[in-house]
């Protein structure tokens, strides 16, 4: 016997967080089955739509299942109601994102676009009290346009390092709470059997080696291409994921062969192995958000209406891969009176889209890494290929 | 008797179209109207046609009054042979005949040649019915003065009748002037409309037509359709009022919570019922009842003692959406949080927009569940709730917790009440012969009955079958009979609203438009001395030559419209307007004093005689089928229509019931040397199909006698078979009758009075 207070104000946070349709739910149960991502005991996301409902806020926000969702929209398009639950589900993640962020008030930030201005103007401050500390803005000179000779390398990285450093013990400030909450040890908001029969036979093994497990699922986004509606989804993800993977890589090249090569100009030519990766990374990423752009304002019906959490992750790294090709183009055409008020636009929209990480859509990386270490703990997570073992 | 004196000039018309030409020897037809009968014929390959139709007018015109049609199914171009004033009989050659059996068959033949003979003769037995005419009284009594009675009174009276209204409380209105706000009627369907009842009382209230009686109660009722004489009691005083026909919109009363204990109600003061909630609503606060405080949580609780064999065991289909709408109440007026607790969300047809538009609301929460117990607790009411769509057992704690309880028509006391008292008779007569020891159970019952009796009676008819409408399983008032909703068992007498079927506001409005319809058409057909539903316009009624009647008392029992009451030897006292025509009486009669212009023993009895049989068995044997009009008979049609067999050597022999059926055909057809006879009928039971009620069911029941007959003659009982047929079964016709014949084809044998 559980007593049930329900949360009026969560029901209606849910509902402007991109789960406007939630109460048209009436429990068919349709979304569980159609869902190829659910499992057969306790299927999302019939479960949560009536916990939704219901306002159990508390059950919810310790659901790992609401992550082992990929919003391929199967439930939403097929569902009789119109209760979207896609959606809905992708709305209880924007909440997790606030509930679980370190600290909450800069969470608070995020969940309602009235709080944008300050969002932006965070970078823009810090931007410019940056640049007022002696050495850091440059006088650039010559026709070449040359990043360096505008913002000492230095200081970039030094600055970059710290937003790092926070934006890493902010998250795994964050992580702690949901693994607390999700409750890795003690089993979640209902019950799960660990190694259900002929499913898996796999047994915890431990952090890491559930965090392989899970980190193998993801790098292969075996999970995700098993979406049916949209599949488009997967691949554009795929795209989005390794361009910017590519991207982090020649990023770390960049550092290498500033500091362990000593070269003092970055401006690589476009044959450099490292230049290349880059540029293979943009397009991979460019294709992908493109590819996520176009369908979501073509085919918000199908693909899913974005909530403003959704648009505030996907226009940052959208933005993000233009102004860096458009720096790159800029800089290779010699044009230095674009280039470098582009890197100043960059610059800030970079910082939105690393410092916020952890408030952002952007931290779904970490809480659905951590929700797929939990599945596969206790066999509630299978791979295509497993299951028809 | 004027009438018969007129003398017959027959005419045989045999049409040829159809395949009815290609198919049989027309001349050997015309043969045979001419050689056995003397009947001219005259034929036509188009006789529907305006040419063919001019061909019998014409005739006609030069003097003939009786004709006989082969064509046809008469079920169909009615309206083309429609001759008035002139006996017309219909021989069924195309659909019983051409299209149902082999063409050009000896056999084929010799059926279409039966069936001239049995025409002919009809025709020649048939007198044109003089319809039953008196001076009526064209007005509408309305008893119940609620949403339904209201809304019947304005549309009889608009549609320019008088009205005489009765309502046993003070004020007219009924439970709807309790209510706050009623269920959406109208497109989008979304928000509760405000009650319009005030605006009809004062409608009514100002109708010349209509005469108001509030306070007052149906004392009785006597006499028949058209001329009932009703006596009305107002405050001690009472007024005879003569009316033609009755609309019932006596209602509903709510199911008697005290009998919820289990769900807390009458332990704990803050379970309350849906009517109760209304209530309050209505007065503009919803508190909780031991404190007095804004009730803020709300639980409602569907189904309470409904959809239960221990309670109600019926949906009263209508608790839904009330339950939906006084969660409504709980947001808007106390700004709460309302829990709806169902074993399944019922809102038929357009109110599932309703449904929608209330699970909108963020502070409404719905979930499928079983009560497992409700309790008080420091703060108000615990309910637990277990088998949720939650997934687990919850627990709610709330301010108040609203049972939704269902509806009880106002009929169900008073039938138990009836059948208190019919048992009570029966013991009295009982203890005459075995001086019962009085057992516990007896005084138990007795301060049942006690109770009971404080019950008043609604319509308190003065009828022999007893005073109320018959009523259904629950006390319902039996009004469906037939997919004719409002019909009941008694003449020109209509239920409307919650006394027949358990409904809401806009269904009740509704059904009072339909009733009050049908009330009206009643005066009209009655005016004419025409029958009602079903066998609307017949103009012929039953006739009782009294002087024979033995006072068995068979007709006056078994008439299912309680159309005949008894003087105090037994013998009929007919009310020809309580009659619907059907003819169970002319069945039930041993002395066969029952007969109509154009239907009676006799008629039949000479058509079964007059079916060629052949001595020598190779030939072929003989078989009647005895077929209801109303669905065995249009069944046959459809069978015909698609083309199917059956065998030919059965003779299809249309009765208006199988109820009027009676047992000396049987008599007459086996001492012919006529092989066996099937009985085709409809349904009966529970969910009966008989347009007469327990028409098919008395045919069923008088095969006893039927088989006392066969033993006198010592013949076989399977000779002898009813059958039940619904019309969607048609396809089973082939099987049914080929099953019959090769039955006693093979395993029986002819009939050993051939040739005598």
């Amino acid at each position: 016997m559980v007593r049930i207070e329900p949360d009026i104000r969560f029901v209606k946070d849910l509902m402007k967080m991109g789960g406007g349709d939630l109460k048209k739910c009436f429990q068919c149960a349709t979304c569980s089955v159609i869902c190829p991502q659910s499992p057969d005991e306790n299927p999302f996301p019939r479960k949560e739509m009536i916990w939704a409902q219901w306002g159990l806020k508390d059950k919810l926000l310790r659901d790992p299942d609401i992550y082992l969702c990929h919003q391929c929209n199967d439930c939403s398009i097929n569902c009789p109601r119109g209760a979207k639950p896609g959606e809905v589900l992708n709305a209880i993640r924007n909440y997790t994102f606030y509930e679980y962020s370190t600290p909450k008030f800069i969470g608070k930030l995020f969940t309602s676009p009235a709080y944008f201005p300050i969002l932006i103007a965070i970078p823009i401050i810090l931007l410019y009290a940056f640049l007022q500390i002696p050495g850091v803005l440059l006088s650039p000179e010559g026709e070449h346009v040359v990043y360096g000779n505008f913002i000492n390398h230095l200081a970039i990285e030094v600055a970059g390092m710290l937003v790092g450093a926070y934006v890493i013990v902010v998250a795994l400030l964050s992580f702690y709470k949901y693994w607390k909450a999700v409750g890795m040890s003690s089993g979640p908001v209902f019950e799960v059997e660990r190694g259900v029969e002929g499913k898996t036979t796999m047994v915890s093994g431990g952090f890491w080696y559930e965090f392989w497990n899970a980190l193998k699922d993801i790098l292969r986004h075996t999970k995700f291409s098993e979406c049916a509606e949209n599949r488009y989804r997967y691949l554009a993800h795929l795209g989005v994921f390794y361009g910017f993977i590519l991207l982090g890589i020649s990023t770390l090249g960049a550092v290498a062969y500033m500091y362990l090569f000593g070269v003092k100009e970055l401006a690589l030519p476009l044959y450099d192995p490292v230049k290349i990766l880059g540029n293979i990374g943009f397009l991979l990423l460019f294709g992908g958000m493109s590819w996520i752009v176009y369908r979501r304002l073509s085919a918000s019906g199908t693909a899913g209406k974005p909530s403003y959490q959704d648009w505030f992750f996907i226009t940052d790294l959208y933005l993000v891969a233009i102004t860096g090709i458009l720096m790159e183009a800029s800089r290779l055409a010699g044009a230095t009176d674009i280039a470098y008020p582009l890197y100043l636009v960059h610059l800030v929209l970079v910082f939105m889209l690393l410092a916020y990480a952890p408030y952002s859509k952007f931290a779904h990386l970490m809480y659905r890494g951590l929700a797929y270490m939990w599945a596969k703990k206790t066999g509630r997570l299978v791979g295509a290929k497993e299951a028809s073992e | 008797m004027a009438e018969e004196s007129v003398e017959k000039n027959y005419m045989l018309y045999i049409c040829t179209g159809c395949d009815i030409g290609d198919s049989l020897d027309i001349e050997k037809l015309k043969e045979v109207a001419d050689e056995d009968f003397s009947v001219e014929s005259k034929t036509h390959e188009f006789l529907c046609s305006a040419e063919g139709v001019e061909l019998i007018k014409k005739d006609i015109e030069e003097g003939v009054n009786t004709i006989i049609i082969a064509a046809c199914s008469p079920r169909v171009n009615y309206d083309t042979f429609n001759f008035p004033d002139i006996i017309v009989e219909r021989v069924n050659l195309r659909e019983h005949v051409v299209w149902s059996h082999k063409p050009n068959d000896e056999k084929t033949q010799q059926l279409a040649e039966d069936y001239i003979r049995m025409g002919i003769v009809k025709a020649q037995k048939m007198e044109l019915p003089e319809p039953y005419k008196e001076e009526i009284t064209k007005s509408v009594l309305i008893i119940g003065g609620g949403i339904t009675g209201l809304t019947a009174a304005l549309e009889a009276a608009n549609t320019g009748y008088d009205v005489v209204l009765v309502e046993k409380e003070a004020e007219l209105g009924g439970w709807v002037k309790k209510f706050a706000k009623l269920t959406p009627s109208t497109p989008p369907f979304r928000d509760p409309r405000e009650p319009d009842v005030d605006e009809k009382i004062k409608q009514v209230m100002e109708n010349d037509r209509i005469k108001v009686f509030t306070s007052a109660r149906v004392e009785s009722i006597s006499g028949q359709p058209g001329l009932f004489d009703v006596v009305i009691s107002q405050n001690g005083t009472k007024e005879e009022v003569k009316i033609g026909s009755i609309v019932v919109a006596a209602g509903w009363e709510p199911y008697d919570a005290t009998k919820l204990e289990n769900l807390g109600y009458g332990k704990y003061p803050d379970v309350i019922t849906n009517v109760q909630m209304e209530e309050m609503a209505a007065d503009g606060k919803i508190v909780v009842p031991s404190t007095g405080k804004e009730a803020k949580k709300v639980a409602f609780i569907q189904c309470a003692g409904q959809r239960d064999p221990e309670h109600l065991p019926y949906c009263s289909s209508i608790c839904c959406m009330v339950s939906l709408k006084q969660a409504l109440y709980v947001r808007e007026m106390n700004d709460g949080q309302a829990f709806i607790f169902y074993k399944d969300m019922r809102t038929p047809g357009e109110y599932e927009d309703f449904y929608k538009r209330v699970q909108e609301d963020p502070g409404i929460f719905l979930t499928k569940g079983e009560i497992k117990s409700i309790s008080k607790t420091e703060n108000g009411m615990l309910v637990e709730v277990t088998d949720t769509l939650l997934g687990e057992d919850i627990e709610v704690e709330v301010d108040l917790v609203v049972l939704a309880t269902g509806m009880v028509p106002r009929l169900k006391k008073i039938a138990e009440r009836l059948a208190k008292e019919e048992e009570a008779e029966g013991e009295e007569a009982k203890e005459g012969e075995e001086k019962a020891e009085a057992t516990e159970t007896e005084t138990e019952g007795e301060a049942v009955s006690e109770a009971l009796e404080e019950i008043e009676g609604i319509l308190n008819l003065t009828y022999r079958k007893g005073p109320e409408l018959p009523e259904l399983k629950y006390g319902f008032a039996d009004s469906n009979f037939i997919c004719f909703p409002y019909e009941t068992q008694r003449t020109a007498i209509y239920a409307a609203g919650p006394i027949r079927q358990p409904m809401g506001v806009a269904e009740s409005e509704d059904d009072a438009t339909g009733a009050a319809l049908k009330a009206v058409q009643a005066l009209e057909l009655i005016s004419k001395g025409a029958a009602t539903f079903p066998r609307v316009g017949d103009l012929s009624y039953p006739e009782f030559f009294l002087q024979r009647c033995t006072q068995c008392k068979r007709c006056t029992e078994e008439c299912p419209f309680g159309a005949l009451d008894e003087d105090e030897k037994g013998t009929p006292k007919p009310n020809p307007n309580r009659c619907r025509r059907c003819g169970v009486c002319m069945g039930a009669c041993p002395e066969r004093i029952v007969s109509f212009k154009n239907y009676n023993v006799d008629m039949i009895g000479s058509m079964v005689k007059t079916i060629y049989v052949p001595e020598d068995e190779e030939e072929g044997l003989r078989f009647l089928a005895f077929v209801c009009e109303n669905d065995a008979y249009p069944a046959f049609d459809m069978a015909a229509l698609n083309r199917m067999e059956w065998h030919p050597d059965v003779r299809i022999i249309p009765v208006r019931c199988l109820g009027s059926f009676n047992v000396v055909w049987i008599a007459d057809a086996l001492s012919r040397g006529i092989d066996g006879a099937i009985l085709i009928g409809c349904k009966y039971g529970d969910d009966y199909q008989c347009h007469f009620i327990k028409g098919s069911e008395l045919a069923n029941r008088r095969m006893e006698n039927v088989q006392e007959t066969l033993e006198r003659l010592a013949l076989e009982p399977e000779r002898v078979k009813v059958v039940q047929l619904p019309i969607s079964e048609f396809d089973r016709i082939p099987e049914i009758i080929n099953e019959f014949v090769e039955e006693i084809e093979e395993n029986i044998g002819p009939n050993p009075y051939k040739g005598f």
